[in-house]
């Protein structure tokens, strides 16, 4: 029994560990989303939101980019460069702008109120809104 | 490299309000390219422009995208490419002004790709796609009319998992298509396409599309044997030989699966052209691939259908004086007669998330004599950046 216990208390703090937020600038216009705005924006299909012209940040290779893309996106690596190379190359989408690691969102997001990121769930501060959590 | 770095240049000189205005850190440059090399293993057919010695110039090209938004709401972008076949030499392949009017529509002026199938818009970008090349029977329907200056209408709205987008162009286009297995001057005017893709999830996808414009065909090497039937009083069959003004319409129909590790692309297209003797078309193809970790290997078979009115060949009388029109006419509308298999390996392997090698065989077998059967074995990379 004291195995199992301390088994399910590691697997919530792997789970923690994973676990991410989307994230806007504290004083953004945007509103927390539901999970299937926050696919629609991260694959290019919502441009626009309150109003705002969005600049959607992906993180370079990370374990937080890799963990997004599983449990958010449902597409990754190959498949995703793919996918958005056909939204890039017939003008249906800019590529996201990539950034580096939760430091690279945090220091993007601050001051660009329609710039909306990723991050570990550990990295979310005052600073920022949260729009969304996995 | 200095030719790419001027294109560069020309590129930036098109977007000066850009550069002056806008942040100039929200300017994107993406690019693709593939070098591919092929051969067909044998001196006794050619494909694609390969024949036994391997070629590496064919299907070669590099592209660079330049895109600057302008406004919040407006973006210029601008695509040079080169083409092996081409020496490489950069040209705009897309120069054009896109408006987003709201979250839903969006106006799209100036030059671009021309959607008339499935993989139309990204045919050059290989690692878009899984074979090494989009079935040719069907890709190349339209006689590498592959661009044009125009004015695009798009919608895009997401209900819940369910994405339509609908898009409406209309524009013209003169530039260069191989014709008559010669390079000659195509004029395409009235040039309307309407199209509707709809998407449940990211998984599956369908395509319908409609285009249609009139074309013109000049300094083809018909265009001898036109002038000699018209000097010989045989306009109405010269007519019918000529491409001046008529009109082609090309339906597609597409559908892309992606579940689980399955692929499965289905196309189907009837092409029919009026007053001329440019065959009818049906041709379709299907494709399954499954992916084993980085590997994906995909089976195609096409079926290509093509039949031509008589009617040229009938409008010149059978006198002793014609004959030798009726025979070069006679052996033009029966080479336009085929029926063609093809069946098709591919293998593509995921170097890295934009790097993708790819490999390529088909067997092909036609209905006209002399062509029975012929294989090309081809193998590149494809890239994006």
């Amino acid at each position: 029994m004291k195995q199992l216990i301390a088994f399910s208390l590691f697997s919530l703090l792997i789970a923690q560990a994973h676990a991410g937020a989307i994230v806007a600038a504290k004083d953004s216009p945007l509103e927390p989303m539901d999970a299937e705005q926050v696919k629609k924006i991260f694959l290019g299909h919502e441009p626009q939101a309150a109003g705002q012209t969005l600049a959607v940040l992906y993180q370079k290779d990370s374990p937080v980019r890799a963990d997004f893309e599983t449990k958010v996106l449902g597409k990754t690596g190959a498949d995703l460069s793919g996918y958005w190379s056909k939204l890039i190359f017939t003008g249906k989408a800019q590529a996201p702008e990539e950034v580096s690691g939760d430091a690279g969102v945090k220091a993007k997001i601050s001051g660009s109120p329609a710039a909306v990121g990723y991050v570990s769930d550990s990295a979310v501060d005052a600073n920022m809104k949260l729009l969304f959590k996995y | 490299m200095r030719k790419l770095l001027q294109g560069l240049l020309c590129a930036a000189a098109l977007l000066p309000l850009g550069s002056a205005y806008a942040d100039l850190s929200n300017i994107r440059i993406n690019g693709f390219g593939q070098v591919v090399g092929g051969t067909t293993m044998s001196n006794d057919h050619a494909a694609q422009g390969y024949g036994a010695d391997p070629k590496f110039d064919q299907e070669s090209l590099y592209a660079l995208q330049i895109s600057a938004p302008l406004t919040s709401k407006m973006t210029a972008t601008a695509q040079l490419l080169g083409r092996g076949t081409e020496d490489f030499k950069p040209k705009f392949a897309w120069a054009y002004l896109k408006y987003q009017i709201s979250d839903d529509w969006s106006v799209k002026l100036g030059r671009q790709r021309i959607p008339i199938f499935y993989f139309s818009e990204t045919l050059d970008v290989g690692v878009s796609y899984p074979w090494l090349r989009p079935p040719t029977a069907v890709y190349g329907l339209a006689a590498g009319v592959t661009n044009f200056d125009a004015i695009t209408v798009g919608y895009s709205h997401q209900w819940g998992k369910l994405r339509f987008e609908p898009v409406l162009s209309y524009g013209r286009w003169k530039g260069g298509i191989n014709y008559a297995g010669s390079e000659s001057t195509f004029t395409g005017t009235q040039m309307a396409v309407i199209s509707l893709t709809t998407t449940y999830d990211e998984w599956i996808s369908l395509h319908t599309n409609y285009a249609t414009w009139k074309s013109s065909v000049t300094g083809s090497p018909m265009d001898g044997l036109i002038a000699g039937l018209n000097s010989a009083g045989l306009g109405t069959a010269a007519n019918d030989l000529a491409i001046n003004g008529d009109t082609l319409g090309i339906i597609d129909l597409g559908a892309e699966i992606n579940y689980a590790k399955w692929q499965v692309i289905a196309e189907y297209d009837a092409a029919r052209s009026f007053h001329n003797f440019i065959p009818h078309s049906h041709v379709g193809f299907l494709t399954v691939g499954r992916h084993f970790g980085r590997f994906e290997p995909l089976l195609t078979y096409v079926r290509s259908n093509n039949s031509s009115s008589s009617q040229a060949l009938n409008e010149i009388p059978d006198t002793s004086g014609n004959q030798q029109f009726r025979a070069i006419v006679g052996s033009i509308l029966k080479s336009q007669r085929t029926r063609e298999n093809y069946y098709i390996f591919d293998l593509r392997y995921d170097l890295a998330n934009n790097v993708a090698l790819k490999f390529s065989y088909t067997a092909f077998n036609s209905s006209i004599a002399g062509t029975a059967s012929s294989n090309l074995l081809s193998a590149g990379v494809a890239y994006s950046f």
